[in-house]
């Protein structure tokens, strides 16, 4: 738990908040623990069963996956940045990236059950959430989108091989 | 410009030197005594390799070095590939250099925001040299530049450098990381998160892929960059580079005589609607 005036404070950055009205940051706040991780720590790995959803508070955190034996770098996330969405709404399914601490990260972690339940039980904190995290995965969809253009491939346009 | 527009003089190749993989650079100078025409930051000209074609290249060298044109090329045609396997010492020939440039003057002043990402880092360059030169002319000086991976970086050496200059910051991003790339991975728009100007008084520059450069427009526009100092090049099949042919029309414009630098309202109407025939 965090009082609510460090919370507002801590996430002033996190644009992902900015539909939420004060009774939502402070259910937020209720659910919220303050954590680190130094360099070069695995966050979760991909695939894994985490449950829990970030928002980044400073540092960055790489996010990778395994292709063809090798890993594939395919976003940093910074301070303002939101992580580990998918526990917040496919709590049977894993991560879907590995993350990777760049640079020592501080962090709010919120257990992803508690969050599911807040949103059950209030459907209208709910409904904010969940249109804060579509916001989000719009966001990501966009970014992932334009690299599968491969817009500065020489041949640009990866979609219509 | 050249004497006659439509006809190409002959030039030296002085270097041919490898960017990433499949991009050089070529230096040219005269080659008879005659000297070559000055040019404007964002103007391009007609390279001509001779009985195998012409293309219309940026200019990516510094406008304040005299008689000496430099040219960053990705090789991926018959010309290209063929420009790029010249030794120092061999003759192309060259028309030009044609087209609208930076708005170098209207950039005085204020903060300046430069947004590129692959080869169009290199038409981008002139300009950052001119304000690197004149730095107490413009304000605050930021690079976002993003390549396809970290072996697509160009002019890696020059970033580091100039992002050593006062009041100047230069972010790189890469699609797809690798083990040996400790910098941002993501889209070039992302880098906005990271920068701080004051909008209203902001010029932005942006050259690269036309998809980067509508998002990149988007996002500027969220954050209240005024559009009418947003300023684009743009690339289309320039023939003939005078207007003449019309090959490079685009909605009202020829792109190699009314451009290639345009104001995003010129193109607001045109970006992303038009496909090159």
């Amino acid at each position: 738990m965090i009082a609510i005036d460090n919370f507002i404070k801590m996430t002033r950055e996190h644009s992902l908040l900015a539909g939420f009205v004060p009774r939502d940051l402070q259910r937020l706040a209720d659910l919220a623990n303050e954590v680190r991780f130094p360099l070069n720590r695995i966050i979760f790995k991909e695939g894994e069963k985490h449950g829990f959803f970030y928002l980044i508070l400073n540092g960055s955190v790489e996010l990778e996956m395994t292709a063809t034996g090798q890993p594939v770098y395919l976003q940093t996330l910074h301070a303002g940045d939101a992580m580990g969405w998918s526990a917040l709404v496919d709590p049977k399914g894993g991560t879907h990236f590995e993350a990777r601490v760049l640079a020592p990260v501080r962090a709010l972690a919120f257990e992803g059950a508690a969050l599911r339940e807040a949103c059950e039980s209030d459907p209208a904190f709910g409904y904010r959430m969940m249109k804060a995290l579509l916001a989000l995965v719009t966001d990501r969809l966009d970014a992932s989108r334009m690299q599968l253009v491969d817009m500065y491939a020489a041949e640009p346009g990866a979609l219509r091989k | 410009m050249t004497a006659d527009p439509m006809r190409p003089v002959e030039v030296r190749i002085t270097q041919v030197a490898r960017d990433s993989g499949d991009t050089f650079t070529i230096t040219t100078e005269p080659l008879n005594g005659d000297g070559l025409p000055s040019f404007q930051p964002g103007q391009f000209s007609m390279l001509y390799e001779f009985g195998v074609g012409e293309i219309p290249i940026s200019i990516s060298g510094d406008p304040g070095i005299a008689n000496q044109l430099r040219y960053t090329i990705r090789s991926v045609g018959a010309v290209t590939k063929a420009l790029v396997s010249h030794q120092a010492g061999d003759a192309i020939a060259m028309r030009g250099p044609f087209g609208t440039s930076w708005p170098m003057e209207t950039a005085k002043g204020g903060d300046v925001l430069l947004i590129t990402g692959g080869i169009g880092l290199a038409p981008l360059r002139p300009a950052i040299y001119e304000i690197l030169a004149n730095r107490d002319d413009y304000g605050r000086l930021v690079i976002l530049y993003g390549a396809r991976s970290p072996k697509d970086v160009l002019f890696r050496k020059e970033l580091t450098e100039w992002s050593k200059a006062p009041n100047t910051q230069v972010l790189t991003t890469v699609d797809y990381g690798d083990r040996t790339w400790r910098g941002y991975v993501g889209v070039v728009t992302k880098l906005f998160d990271f920068i701080s100007l004051r909008p209203e008084q902001t010029t932005t520059m942006m050259c690269g892929p036309e998809i980067m450069m509508r998002f990149a427009v988007r996002g500027l526009q969220g954050r209240k960059f005024p559009d009418d100092r947003v300023f684009l090049s743009m690339e289309r099949n320039m023939k003939c580079a005078v207007g003449f042919c019309g090959h490079c029309q685009m909605g009202p414009y020829f792109i190699c005589k009314d451009g290639p630098v345009f104001s995003y309202p010129q193109m607001r109407h045109w970006m992303g609607d038009l496909r090159e025939l």
